[in-house]
């Protein structure tokens, strides 16, 4: 009965010709059609064996593919610009309370006003003489009231701090539309850009944790622990040379010292003098922090470390050439000289420029009306870090081969 | 009968577009199961598993619109809106920690359930403590409101080990989760979508915090601590009250305020004289016991309300650090005690980062593909592929949702590729027969599940076949079976069998 059985199914399906209809094709068969090629296959419900991957195929037929985790965080880093809330790609560990933004790269925070030490060495950093009375002679400590700070940090992808900005603010940062404003302390590039210290030791650049909570560690050391010196004081020149004296730290400051020190220095200056460090420190020591939050400060210098003048509209300017006799003559130039030097153009052009506008002989446009604000700074910055860590605007065949090229 | 598993998605790029597919795993249906289960123990094999792979075509995006955006959102929405303020921690999940200092607050509470006619609590404010939130960036952004959690402290955190306490304020679970019900039901009229689509955690912060403390609480939900806390505490401690009161005075003064006459004085003139009356015997131990009483929620709530503005902000502070104090030792009993860390704020963001893990595909950065609102034309072209995939000499212990663990990652990515292929052709179906035992496969063409089905029956009788003739023993046993299980085709022929089978 049984062999019967068989033999009455087996006939029905020959009848209904059914092997022929079943074929199969051999396992080697690979589809290529689009080429390059990329294919990705994400699962995120079981990492270890997600069977999450990605297929490239460049130009050259060279093939890569990439697998479970490593292909799964590539997925996710491929597709993350469109996310509305970005994945940062490490905990930041306990972040202090003021953390306005954490972004590729950089870091935003703020402190509230406080009394802070300034350490000011009155040489340069070259010329330092590390011996204790070099130190008590040129050392000025003052302890100054600072206003609502703003911190930009930049990290790089160690999370190493290679950059900090601090702005002063009147108030704590609650719009994008606020105005940043210039500290005036040495060290700074009048774009509120700290010069970079240099640490004593690798122990002083490693010993903080390599997460956001870090960056913010480190780059609060590098402003207020770190010391400061001569070598950029450009700074500390704008709050006189920006700010009327009855609106600045200077108002207190009996009016011969203001004249003296602070009263029609040449906008071509680049550097303050110790004596005008040395005395804005000490009149600053005298406020409150209430009077710092409802001070005047300068502004920024935007995207550029200094402020640039436009010369142009001064060699443009149609009485640029009515004093390079005057300027010749001051320089030591025989008189029946002047014309042939002026026909021949044998003079310091650049030099010629300094010293008409450092007379005021042409007005210039001061560079320094622009007051920024975070929403501007910020656009600056995240531009900065982009060139700065080559972090390219990327295209299809970038991506194929950065996939293809993976390790 | 078909299950769903997994959470898939395909991504096929090329020079010209992006095409995404959701990938969906169809258990093999009983109708299959019965048909070839039948004869595993019999032939001695385990039968072929079917499976069912669906892809969805979810849409295309033309190669350059997606990179002109992908390069437009390098510089991202950041320098458009600043952190609320204190964010205390972001995982590289998305989870965010926001702390905010103690505040007073107006209390809106109605003393009854959302949709009753119940009065609302007359006007009163109380503090509130050191609040913390947590919650997923992206699963908000996406308007995933049911995640948001919301724990108290005596201070500002500190560390990762710091213990949190679960918030008792009225619509929220007792794992800390907030209820908004119908507050956010108007979420499309009030809510700016273009601060979501920036992800602008201020916003969303803002939002969710305030319409939680002042969108109206109700009695939906019960009150889980601190009557949770103080049963525990009164357990350990039941025959020593004085103990209690030395080691948790704000507990005590919680559960008994009437024992502090001044405080006492102070609830009973901060409201109307009706209300208090109606509430009175819920003031002393010696008239209402917290733990044992059958008092209702409504008033249960009304009476915390009273007790919780009459405490300054360093009792209510206090509150919170005895309570702290309770999680840390082992006031909770032994089943508390292991599950301490729990309340850890590393262990409240681990379990965040977990949650949103497991949760649905349409929070993962592919679907955001499809999700942008502007600047991205996607063309959705919805369909539906199934493909059937067999696995033959499957593993002993088979688990569909593993499925991609059991097919070996060189043939997974060529099989995606041939299924991706075919659905963009014209060719007829497909189907996938997986060889577990030695990982070959090959792909039916024309593939027609009916026939595949009756070659799959052709085999199955020869063996069966082969083992009787093997086995003259087993000719009996095999009478009986044959009689069974081949009663239908005997009766009705295997081409209507084979119907049969396609109809269900």
């Amino acid at each position: 009965m049984d062999t019967d059985l068989y033999n009455i199914i087996q006939s029905n399906l020959a009848s209904k010709g059914i092997e022929s209809l079943y074929n199969k094709t051999s396992s080697t068969v690979l589809l290529h059609e689009h080429i390059p090629y990329t294919s990705y296959y994400f699962n995120n419900n079981q990492r270890e064996e997600s069977g999450s991957y990605i297929k490239v195929i460049d130009d050259y037929q060279n093939e890569r593919i990439i697998t479970n985790d490593t292909a799964l965080d590539l997925i996710n880093n491929y597709f993350s610009c469109l996310d509305p809330v970005k994945n940062l790609n490490r905990d930041t560990g306990i972040l202090p309370p003021g953390v306005k933004m954490i972004g590729d790269n950089y870091v935003v925070y703020e402190k509230p006003p406080t009394f802070k030490n300034v350490f000011y060495y009155n040489a340069e950093r070259d010329s330092v003489v590390d011996t204790p009375e070099s130190m008590s002679n040129n050392l000025t400590i003052a302890r100054i009231p600072i206003p609502w700070q703003l911190y930009i940090a930049k990290f790089n992808q160690a999370y190493y701090v290679y950059e900090v900005s601090m702005f002063f603010m009147n108030t704590s940062l609650l719009s994008v539309d606020q105005p940043l404003y210039l500290p005036p302390l040495p060290n700074f590039y009048t774009n509120a850009t700290l010069c970079p210290p240099i640490m004593d030791n690798m122990e002083d650049v490693d010993r903080y944790s390599k997460d956001v909570s870090g960056i913010i560690a480190s780059s609060y050391d590098w402003v207020w622990n770190s010391g400061s010196n001569h070598d950029l004081t450009e700074a500390c020149l704008h709050v006189a040379r920006q700010l009327k004296k009855d609106e600045s730290i200077l108002r207190n400051m009996p009016d011969d010292t203001y004249t003296k020190y602070f009263n029609g220095f040449s906008v071509s200056r680049y550097a303050a003098n110790v004596s005008q460090v040395t005395l804005m420190l000490k009149a600053w020591e005298e406020f409150s922090l209430q009077d710092v939050c409802e001070m005047k400060w300068p502004n920024t210098s935007g995207e550029y470390k200094n402020f640039r003048s436009d010369h142009s509209s001064v060699t443009e300017h149609s009485n640029f050439y009515d004093h390079l006799e005057q300027y010749l003559i001051e320089h030591g130039n025989d008189a029946e000289d002047i014309h042939y030097i002026i026909e021949e153009g044998d003079y310091d052009g650049d030099d010629y420029l300094q010293w008409v506008v450092g007379n005021n002989l042409i007005s210039v446009e001061k560079p320094w009306l622009t007051t920024y604000t975070y929403q501007t700074i910020l656009d600056i910055i995240i531009r900065q870090i982009t060139a700065e860590l080559r972090i390219n605007l990327t295209n299809y065949k970038k991506d194929v081969y950065s996939l293809v090229n993976f390790s | 009968m078909s299950s769903r598993y997994g959470n898939r998605k395909v991504a096929q790029i090329n020079s010209n577009n992006i095409s995404v597919y959701d990938v969906e795993i169809f258990r093999e249906s009983s109708t299959y199961r019965n048909f070839v289960g039948k004869y595993e123990n019999f032939i001695g094999t385990s039968y072929t598993k079917l499976l069912t792979l669906s892809y969805t075509n979810l849409g295309s995006v033309s190669n350059n619109d997606f990179y002109t955006l992908k390069n437009k959102n390098l510089s991202n929405h950041a320098k458009d809106f600043v952190y609320p303020m204190a964010v205390r921690y972001i995982s590289n999940k998305n989870t965010y920690v926001i702390e905010r200092p103690p505040f007073r607050l107006n209390i809106d509470y109605r003393q009854g359930t959302a949709y009753s006619n119940a009065g609302k609590f007359p006007e009163l404010s109380m503090w509130v403590p050191w609040t913390v939130m947590v919650f997923n960036g992206a699963e908000i952004a996406s308007g995933e409101f049911n995640n948001v959690k919301l724990y108290f402290n005596d201070g500002p955190i500190e560390s990762l080990d710091d213990i949190l306490i679960t918030s008792f304020y009225p619509n929220s679970y007792g794992d800390a989760r907030i209820c908004y019900s119908a507050s956010l039901s108007d979420f499309n009229n009030v809510l700016s979508l273009r601060e979501f689509e920036n992800g602008n955690i201020s916003y969303i912060y803002n939002y969710i915090f305030n319409n939680y403390m002042m969108g109206g609480w109700n009695s939906d939900l019960d009150s889980y601590l601190p009557t949770k806390f103080y049963r525990a505490v009164a357990a350990n401690r039941t025959s020593q009250p004085a103990n209690v009161r030395k080691s948790f005075p704000m507990l005590e003064l919680f559960v008994d305020p009437k024992q502090d006459e001044d405080f006492y004085k102070k609830i009973a003139s901060s409201v109307p004289k009706v209300l208090f009356n109606k509430l009175k015997k819920m003031f002393s131990r010696e008239t209402f016991s917290y733990i044992h009483g059958n008092a209702s929620k409504e008033k249960i709530f009304s009476r915390n309300f009273l007790i919780f503005s009459a405490f300054s902000l360093e009792q209510k502070i206090n509150l919170i650090s005895e309570l702290k104090e309770i999680v840390s030792t082992n006031y909770l009993g032994s089943e508390h005690a292991a599950n301490k860390n729990s309340y850890t704020l590393r262990s409240i963001i681990e379990k965040m980062d977990r949650s949103v893990e497991d949760l649905s595909s349409d929070n993962t950065s592919i679907t955001s593909l499809l999700k942008q609102s502007e600047g991205l034309p996607v063309q959705l072209d919805y369909k539906v592929t199934k493909v059937d995939f067999y696995i033959k000499n499957p593993p002993m212990f088979f688990n569909e949702q593993a499925l991609e663990a059991i097919v070996q990652m060189d043939k997974w990515i060529l099989i995606n590729d041939i299924i991706l292929d075919n659905i963009n052709s014209n060719d007829p179906p497909i189907a996938i027969e997986y060889d577990y035992a030695n990982h070959s496969f090959d792909v039916i063409v024309q593939y027609s599940q009916r026939e595949y089905f009756s070659v799959l029956f052709t085999e199955i009788l020869t063996k069966y076949q082969e083992r009787i003739n093997a086995d003259p023993d087993a000719k009996n046993l095999a009478s009986r079976i044959t009689i069974s299980f081949f009663e239908d085709i005997i009766k009705n022929g295997l081409d209507t069998y084979l119907n049969n089978l396609e109809r269900v």
